[in-house]
Protein backbone atom coordinates (compact mmCIF):
# COMPACT_ATOMS: atom_id res chain seq x y z
CA UNK A 1 0.00 0.00 0.00
CA UNK A 2 1.51 3.24 -1.15
CA UNK A 3 0.17 6.73 -0.76
CA UNK A 4 -0.73 7.07 -4.44
CA UNK A 5 -2.99 4.01 -4.38
CA UNK A 6 -4.90 4.92 -1.28
CA UNK A 7 -5.56 8.60 -1.88
CA UNK A 8 -7.18 10.79 -4.53
CA UNK A 9 -9.90 8.35 -5.64
CA UNK A 10 -12.44 10.96 -6.69
CA UNK A 11 -14.51 8.66 -8.92
CA UNK A 12 -14.87 5.99 -6.25
CA UNK A 13 -15.80 8.55 -3.62
CA UNK A 14 -18.46 10.01 -5.90
CA UNK A 15 -19.95 6.60 -6.67
CA UNK A 16 -20.11 5.44 -3.11
CA UNK A 17 -21.79 8.64 -2.03
CA UNK A 18 -24.38 8.93 -4.81
CA UNK A 19 -25.32 5.25 -5.01
CA UNK A 20 -26.29 4.81 -1.33
CA UNK A 21 -28.23 8.06 -1.50
CA UNK A 22 -30.23 6.71 -4.44
CA UNK A 23 -30.79 3.41 -2.64
CA UNK A 24 -32.09 5.24 0.44
CA UNK A 25 -34.47 7.30 -1.65
CA UNK A 26 -35.76 4.13 -3.32
CA UNK A 27 -36.45 2.69 0.13
CA UNK A 28 -37.97 5.86 1.59
CA UNK A 29 -40.51 6.68 -1.10
CA UNK A 30 -42.53 3.42 -0.93
CA UNK A 31 -42.19 3.51 2.84
CA UNK A 32 -43.76 6.95 2.97
CA UNK A 33 -46.55 5.76 0.66
CA UNK A 34 -47.24 2.80 2.94
CA UNK A 35 -47.28 5.10 5.96
CA UNK A 36 -50.17 7.04 4.48
CA UNK A 37 -51.91 3.91 3.21
CA UNK A 38 -52.00 2.48 6.73
CA UNK A 39 -54.10 5.48 7.80
CA UNK A 40 -57.20 3.76 6.51
CA UNK A 41 -60.71 5.10 6.17
CA UNK A 42 -62.70 3.02 8.58
CA UNK A 43 -66.12 4.71 9.01
CA UNK A 44 -66.13 4.97 12.78
CA UNK A 45 -69.14 4.10 14.90
CA UNK A 46 -68.45 6.92 17.30
CA UNK A 47 -66.01 9.64 18.23
CA UNK A 48 -64.35 10.31 21.56
CA UNK A 49 -62.23 13.30 22.37
CA UNK A 50 -59.22 13.03 24.63
CA UNK A 51 -57.75 16.24 25.99
CA UNK A 52 -54.44 16.21 27.81
CA UNK A 53 -53.85 18.42 30.82
CA UNK A 54 -51.15 18.71 33.41
CA UNK A 55 -51.55 16.02 34.70
CA UNK A 56 -54.72 14.16 33.77
CA UNK A 57 -56.85 13.36 30.76
CA UNK A 58 -60.34 14.63 29.97
CA UNK A 59 -62.60 12.48 27.83
CA UNK A 60 -65.60 13.80 25.96
CA UNK A 61 -68.31 11.61 24.53
CA UNK A 62 -70.32 14.21 22.63
CA UNK A 63 -71.88 12.25 19.79
CA UNK A 64 -75.09 11.73 21.70
CA UNK A 65 -75.00 14.23 24.52
CA UNK A 66 -72.51 15.85 26.80
CA UNK A 67 -70.66 13.18 28.75
CA UNK A 68 -67.40 14.77 29.84
CA UNK A 69 -65.20 13.49 32.64
CA UNK A 70 -61.66 13.66 33.94
CA UNK A 71 -59.41 10.67 34.41
CA UNK A 72 -56.86 10.94 37.21
CA UNK A 73 -54.36 8.35 38.27
CA UNK A 74 -55.36 6.59 41.48
CA UNK A 75 -52.99 7.75 44.22
CA UNK A 76 -51.23 4.86 45.99
CA UNK A 77 -53.26 5.42 49.15
CA UNK A 78 -56.50 4.88 47.22
CA UNK A 79 -55.53 1.63 45.53
CA UNK A 80 -57.64 -1.45 46.19
CA UNK A 81 -56.01 -4.89 46.33
CA UNK A 82 -55.46 -5.97 42.75
CA UNK A 83 -55.16 -2.43 41.37
CA UNK A 84 -52.05 -1.55 39.45
CA UNK A 85 -49.85 1.16 40.92
CA UNK A 86 -49.24 4.12 38.58
CA UNK A 87 -51.60 2.63 36.01
CA UNK A 88 -55.13 2.52 37.36
CA UNK A 89 -57.36 5.58 37.14
CA UNK A 90 -60.55 6.73 38.77
CA UNK A 91 -62.58 6.94 35.55
CA UNK A 92 -61.80 4.61 32.69
CA UNK A 93 -62.61 5.11 29.03
CA UNK A 94 -65.34 2.56 28.40
CA UNK A 95 -65.73 1.36 24.85
CA UNK A 96 -67.49 -1.49 23.05
CA UNK A 97 -65.46 -4.15 21.25
CA UNK A 98 -65.71 -4.70 17.50
CA UNK A 99 -66.73 -1.05 16.98
CA UNK A 100 -64.49 1.28 14.97
CA UNK A 101 -63.65 4.17 17.25
CA UNK A 102 -62.32 7.56 16.27
CA UNK A 103 -60.21 9.25 18.95
CA UNK A 104 -59.61 12.98 18.62
CA UNK A 105 -56.63 13.96 20.71
CA UNK A 106 -55.46 17.37 21.75
CA UNK A 107 -54.00 19.18 24.69
CA UNK A 108 -55.06 22.10 26.79
CA UNK A 109 -51.59 23.14 27.87
CA UNK A 110 -48.32 21.42 26.93
CA UNK A 111 -47.42 18.46 24.75
CA UNK A 112 -48.67 15.08 25.89
CA UNK A 113 -49.06 11.79 24.08
CA UNK A 114 -51.98 9.41 24.32
CA UNK A 115 -50.71 5.86 24.20
CA UNK A 116 -52.14 2.37 24.48
CA UNK A 117 -49.33 0.04 23.42
CA UNK A 118 -51.39 -3.15 23.43
CA UNK A 119 -53.67 -1.65 20.79
CA UNK A 120 -50.80 -0.18 18.80
CA UNK A 121 -51.85 3.39 19.56
CA UNK A 122 -49.69 6.41 20.12
CA UNK A 123 -50.81 9.87 19.15
CA UNK A 124 -49.35 13.16 20.28
CA UNK A 125 -51.59 15.62 22.07
CA UNK A 126 -50.60 19.02 20.75
CA UNK A 127 -52.18 22.27 21.94
CA UNK A 128 -54.09 23.95 19.14
CA UNK A 129 -54.14 20.84 16.97
CA UNK A 130 -56.62 18.00 16.76
CA UNK A 131 -55.06 14.67 15.92
CA UNK A 132 -57.15 11.75 14.88
CA UNK A 133 -56.48 8.10 15.44
CA UNK A 134 -58.83 5.23 14.73
CA UNK A 135 -58.92 1.71 16.02
CA UNK A 136 -61.14 -1.32 16.39
CA UNK A 137 -60.54 -3.47 19.43
CA UNK A 138 -61.41 -7.11 18.98
CA UNK A 139 -60.92 -8.44 22.51
CA UNK A 140 -62.69 -7.29 25.67
CA UNK A 141 -60.55 -6.36 28.61
CA UNK A 142 -58.69 -3.54 30.27
CA UNK A 143 -55.91 -1.85 28.34
CA UNK A 144 -53.34 0.41 29.95
CA UNK A 145 -51.12 3.13 28.62
CA UNK A 146 -49.08 6.03 29.90
CA UNK A 147 -48.46 9.56 28.75
CA UNK A 148 -45.62 9.42 26.25
CA UNK A 149 -44.45 12.98 25.91
CA UNK A 150 -42.63 14.73 28.72
CA UNK A 151 -45.05 17.22 30.18
CA UNK A 152 -43.78 18.28 33.56
CA UNK A 153 -43.42 16.99 37.08
CA UNK A 154 -46.20 14.40 36.96
CA UNK A 155 -45.68 13.20 33.43
CA UNK A 156 -45.31 9.64 34.73
CA UNK A 157 -48.53 9.88 36.70
CA UNK A 158 -51.24 10.44 34.11
CA UNK A 159 -52.05 7.00 32.72
CA UNK A 160 -54.68 5.98 30.23
CA UNK A 161 -57.04 3.08 30.83
CA UNK A 162 -59.45 1.68 28.27
CA UNK A 163 -62.12 -0.76 29.33
CA UNK A 164 -63.41 -2.68 26.35
CA UNK A 165 -66.72 -4.37 26.98
CA UNK A 166 -68.49 -6.90 24.76
CA UNK B 1 -78.87 37.43 14.76
CA UNK B 2 -76.70 34.45 15.55
CA UNK B 3 -78.03 32.66 18.56
CA UNK B 4 -74.92 31.24 20.12
CA UNK B 5 -76.79 30.28 23.27
CA UNK B 6 -78.93 27.62 21.58
CA UNK B 7 -76.11 25.15 21.11
CA UNK B 8 -77.66 22.00 22.52
CA UNK B 9 -77.46 19.05 20.12
CA UNK B 10 -80.76 18.47 18.33
CA UNK B 11 -82.55 15.25 19.09
CA UNK B 12 -82.80 12.53 16.51
CA UNK B 13 -80.78 9.67 15.04
CA UNK B 14 -77.13 10.54 14.67
CA UNK B 15 -74.12 8.30 14.68
CA UNK B 16 -70.86 10.16 14.27
CA UNK B 17 -69.34 12.45 11.64
CA UNK B 18 -68.54 10.47 8.50
CA UNK B 19 -65.21 10.47 6.75
CA UNK B 20 -64.64 13.84 5.08
CA UNK B 21 -62.37 13.52 2.04
CA UNK B 22 -61.42 17.20 2.37
CA UNK B 23 -59.54 16.24 5.52
CA UNK B 24 -58.17 12.76 4.92
CA UNK B 25 -55.17 12.84 7.24
CA UNK B 26 -54.39 12.80 10.90
CA UNK B 27 -54.69 16.53 11.45
CA UNK B 28 -58.40 17.19 11.88
CA UNK B 29 -58.09 20.72 13.27
CA UNK B 30 -59.42 22.28 10.12
CA UNK B 31 -62.27 19.77 9.91
CA UNK B 32 -63.54 20.91 13.31
CA UNK B 33 -63.02 24.59 12.57
CA UNK B 34 -64.52 24.48 9.10
CA UNK B 35 -67.71 22.84 10.31
CA UNK B 36 -67.98 25.39 13.08
CA UNK B 37 -67.69 28.19 10.53
CA UNK B 38 -70.07 26.47 8.15
CA UNK B 39 -72.67 26.11 10.88
CA UNK B 40 -72.60 29.77 11.74
CA UNK B 41 -72.53 30.86 8.12
CA UNK B 42 -75.48 28.60 7.38
CA UNK B 43 -77.34 29.96 10.36
CA UNK B 44 -76.65 33.56 9.36
CA UNK B 45 -77.59 33.09 5.73
CA UNK B 46 -80.78 31.15 6.32
CA UNK B 47 -81.90 33.43 9.12
CA UNK B 48 -81.35 36.44 6.90
CA UNK B 49 -83.48 34.84 4.21
CA UNK B 50 -86.20 33.86 6.65
CA UNK B 51 -85.73 30.14 6.04
CA UNK B 52 -85.63 27.24 8.44
CA UNK B 53 -82.21 26.60 9.98
CA UNK B 54 -82.80 22.87 10.22
CA UNK B 55 -80.32 22.03 7.39
CA UNK B 56 -77.60 23.69 9.45
CA UNK B 57 -78.02 21.00 12.06
CA UNK B 58 -75.58 18.71 10.21
CA UNK B 59 -72.70 21.15 10.63
CA UNK B 60 -73.60 21.59 14.26
CA UNK B 61 -73.55 17.84 14.85
CA UNK B 62 -70.20 17.46 13.15
CA UNK B 63 -68.40 20.20 15.02
CA UNK B 64 -70.09 19.18 18.26
CA UNK B 65 -68.67 15.69 17.83
CA UNK B 66 -65.23 16.70 16.67
CA UNK B 67 -64.31 19.89 18.45
CA UNK B 68 -63.18 19.96 22.07
CA UNK B 69 -65.79 21.71 24.16
CA UNK B 70 -63.24 24.21 25.45
CA UNK B 71 -62.52 25.35 21.89
CA UNK B 72 -66.23 25.74 21.17
CA UNK B 73 -66.82 27.69 24.37
CA UNK B 74 -63.91 29.96 23.58
CA UNK B 75 -65.11 30.61 20.03
CA UNK B 76 -68.67 31.22 21.19
CA UNK B 77 -67.39 33.71 23.72
CA UNK B 78 -65.43 35.46 21.00
CA UNK B 79 -68.48 35.58 18.75
CA UNK B 80 -70.50 37.07 21.57
CA UNK B 81 -67.81 39.68 22.20
CA UNK B 82 -67.34 40.40 18.52
CA UNK B 83 -63.71 39.28 18.58
CA UNK B 84 -64.00 36.05 16.63
CA UNK B 85 -61.31 35.99 13.96
CA UNK B 86 -63.14 33.75 11.50
CA UNK B 87 -65.26 35.06 8.67
CA UNK B 88 -68.93 34.32 9.32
Amino acid sequence: LTNTSISDAQEMETIWTILPAIILILIALPSLRILYLTDEINNPSFTIKSIGHQWYWTYEYTDYGGLIFNSYMLPPLFLEPGDLRLLDVDNRVVLPVEAPVRMMITSQDVLHSWTVPSLGLKTDAIPGRLNQTTFTATRPGVYYGQCSEICGANHSFMPIVLELIP
Amino acid sequence: MLDVEAQEPPKGKWSTPPFDPRFPNQNQTRNCYQNFLDYHRCLKTRTRRGKSTQPCEYYFRVYHSLCPSSWVESWNEQIKNGTFAGKI
